[in-house]
């Protein structure tokens, strides 16, 4: 009871307001941090608006931490600043998957294939600005003999990553995966 | 010239009590302050280390946990809380959406002991009908584990089921029969399940049940 009495409760509520104070302002500075996303290790090594296949994921080779060599991937980095993009990609089998990420890591699109039906997807993905503009359901592409784009499949995004996943389904197969993973394609005027 | 006497501090017609009394208000005020500083240095680092620590390894807030296994409940989601935003960008992984498919992380067997390369280990997982899934082993940092024998994982189209479809999976430095993931030299091991959602689909109760059936981790021995 002395010791209660002695306790000075108001340094305890001095510490409880700068300690949530830090925490919540730590935590929103670090929200902000996108320096180690996954967008930005690998921008560093893809180029724009083209779609890579990566050699196969390994110890020696592994762009990202918890990327597991259980799949080939493809990436596209897209920007719109200059030009809508347009994705284009054949999902033949269960485990195919095309995911398209913000830069802070946001899934923005994804798809999966079924086992019963191959999907084709092909989308375009238009600067974000572009979405409040009151644009009508389809957009042409200024100069472009492009059909224009259904603005249903479209996605408003400045940058950020497409990505295609060929599960791995054992050495028999890769060839035939890797041929399938190359027809994705990702670009201005794909 | 004009003398300017000054007058001590402490006139030595200050009663010895009051000098005393003084002196204690001075060392009382210097204690308060230097509590005052100390319980905002603490506060800080309580307040920068909680933050660190919800946003790598997470908490309640953002987590849910199906015996060993973790799952961020909103990750790739646009209502994601901070915390799983944070974790999302500051680590470098590139999660599937929790929407669309159910990433699962496991720091510890299923008795809550730290997964070590030093132990081997059985992971026993039901019958996942239908749904495409992988199970992927690494360091503690999210690195492979280099092996000779070049196995980093089993997916539902590379593992070797029982007949009723369940899959048992060991972890181990030396090789053994069967699916085997070596983990020698890696030290503290981090387990990575990946179940993606049906193409159409799965409602909250189908999660819900899929969750329930994830594959418990068996510590068998340690070396």
């Amino acid at each position: 009871m002395k010791l209660l009495q002695r306790f000075d409760f108001r340094l305890l509520a001095i510490f409880l307001l700068v300690a949530g104070i830090v925490h919540i302002g730590a935590t929103f500075l670090t929200v902000n941090d996108t320096r180690a996303s996954a967008y930005a290790r690998l921008a560093h090594s893809l180029p724009q608006n083209t779609m890579v296949i990566t050699d196969p994921i390994a110890p020696n080779h592994q762009p990202l931490p918890f990327l597991a060599p259980d799949a080939r991937f493809a990436f596209c980095l897209f920007d719109t600043t200059d030009t809508p993009i347009r994705v284009r990609a054949l999902l033949p089998d269960l485990g195919w998957t095309i995911g398209i990420y913000a830069p802070d890591g946001q899934n923005l699109y994804f798809a999966a294939a079924s086992a019963e039906r191959e999907t084709t997807i092909d989308l375009s993905i238009v600067p974000a600005d572009d979405r409040f503009l009151g644009l009508p359901q389809a957009v042409a592409l200024p100069g472009s003999t492009l059909p224009p784009i259904d603005h249903q499949n479209s996605i408003a995004a400045q940058k950020g990553l497409v990505v295609v996943r060929a599960p791995d389904k054992g050495e028999p197969y890769r060839g035939d995966e890797k041929a399938v993973l190359a027809k994705a394609s990702c670009g201005s005027g794909s | 010239m004009a003398s300017v006497e000054l007058e001590p501090a402490l006139s030595p017609a200050t009663p010895p009590s009051s000098r005393g009394r003084l002196l204690r208000e001075i060392f009382g005020s210097l204690i308060r302050m230097l509590s005052l500083l100390l319980t905002i240095a603490l506060a800080v680092t309580v307040g920068v280390w909680s933050s660190r620590y919800m946003i790598s390894r997470g908490s309640p807030l953002s987590t849910d946990m199906y015996g060993p296994w973790q799952h961020w409940r909103d990750v790739g989601r646009d209502s994601a809380d901070p915390y799983t935003k944070a974790h999302v960008s500051t680590t470098g992984k590139l999660r599937i959406s929790s929407a669309s498919a159910g990433i699962f992380e496991a720091r510890t067997d299923s008795q809550g002991a730290r997964l070590h390369s030093s132990c081997n280990y059985v992971v026993e997982g039901a019958n996942m009908r239908g749904l495409w899934w992988s199970l992927a082993v690494f360091d503690s940092r999210g690195k492979l584990i280099s092996n000779d024998a070049d196995r980093y994982e089993f997916t539902a189209d590379t593992i070797a089921p029982n007949p009723n479809g369940s899959f048992v999976v060991t972890l181990g430095r030396d090789a053994r029969p069967g699916n085997w993931l070596p983990t020698g030299g890696a030290g503290r091991l981090v387990l990575v399940l990946t179940v993606l959602d049906p193409a159409t689909g799965l409602s909250s109760e189908e999660r819900a049940e899929r969750n329930k059936h994830l594959p418990i981790i068996k510590r068998e021995g340690c070396s």
